[in-house]
């Protein structure tokens, strides 16, 4: 047997973001053309190649569900935005230190933090509503997501700009990254999340009924 | 009349890589014939996509082998073309042969 390891990260994504049926027998495929000396790049592109073909096999065969996906990974964190964060921070806004509202201080903290558990419920519903396609519906939702989080790219371009002659911007071209990527990859950990904790509970099932 | 459905492209280069891989057909093994024949490397998993949709039509069979530790203790998944995927096939090739009649400027050349 070969003593050769495929990328770790790329096997993990292959196994927990591959929505095929076929998941395994890909993932052997792919072991044995990497001990007969594929290399890494190879391996990787397969990897994200399969996931990305599983995606767009998922998202023609079940448009209905991949926009039910959408339709709640943008809806949650709507009514949070729109809906109840002004209230919220109309109420409490008396109440916090002027130093909080610095670039990277408390309130920015706390801001990501419930930001972390929207996006990552937004996840775990996802893929509670669409057990039959749960990889698939709830990566289309971090798409989206994502998609929608990319209306901050003026203010990343004229961050960056700015950060190469004033470093004082560079907080404020950080947020922008974290704000950018963060939603769609507490949708992913949600989803995650949801699917694991799925597992789990029917395991205890069989273990239950065994 | 109904409408007839013909192979595509791709899933005809798969099919007939099935039927020269005969009892060998597996992922790596369609990959590589598929590359030998055509000069196009493709990946694994859009071979399995065709292969899934293919299924899915009653034209291919598979069949899920033994775990070996040189696939990391994963099973490989044999695929067989089934009689009506034959029938299929047949079909696919005796339309093209069809559009290819008549075609002068086509006619004499090496392709």
């Amino acid at each position: 047997m070969s003593t050769l390891q495929p990328p770790r990260v790329a096997t993990w994504l292959l196994e927990h973001f591959q929505s095929s049926p076929n998941n395994e027998s890909i993932a052997g495929d792919l072991f044995e053309e990497y001990c007969q000396g594929r290399s890494r790049i190879w391996y990787w592109k397969e990897v994200l190649t399969a996931i990305t073909v599983g995606l767009c096999r998922e998202l023609v065969a079940h448009p209905v569900s991949a926009l039910r996906a959408i339709a709640l990974a943008w809806a949650v964190p709507f009514m949070y935005l729109y809906g109840v964060t002004p209230f919220l921070f109309r109420l409490v806004k008396p109440l916090i230190p002027p130093t909080w509202f610095e670039p990277i201080g408390p309130l920015l903290v706390i801001w990501w933090t419930l930001d972390f558990f929207l996006y990552a419920a937004t996840g775990w519903t996802v893929a509670r509503f669409h057990r039959a396609h749960r990889t698939a519906m709830v990566l289309i939702a971090a798409i989206s997501v994502f998609l929608y989080q990319l209306r901050g790219l003026p203010w990343i371009w004229f961050h960056a700009k700015n950060t190469l002659t004033n470093t004082r911007f560079l907080p404020y071209l950080l947020i922008d990254f974290v704000t950018l990527i963060l939603p769609s990859l507490c949708v992913v950990v949600g989803g995650l999340w949801g699917a694991a904790l799925e597992r789990d509970s029917r395991a205890k099932e069989k273990y239950v009924a065994l | 009349m109904a409408k007839r459905q013909y192979l595509g492209n791709f899933e005809l280069v798969v099919m007939l890589a099935l039927i020269r891989l005969g009892e060998n057909a597996y992922g790596v093994p369609i990959a590589r014939e598929i590359e030998v024949r055509s000069g196009r490397r493709v990946s694994l998993g859009s071979i399995y996509a065709t292969l899934e949709r293919l299924e899915a039509k009653g034209l291919v069979s598979s069949e899920l082998g033994e775990p070996t530790s040189e696939r990391g203790g994963r099973a490989k998944k044999y695929f067989r073309i089934s009689g009506m995927g034959l029938r299929e096939v047949r079909a696919t090739q005796r339309m093209l042969m069809k559009s290819w009649q008549g075609l002068r400027q086509l006619e004499g050349r090496r392709v």
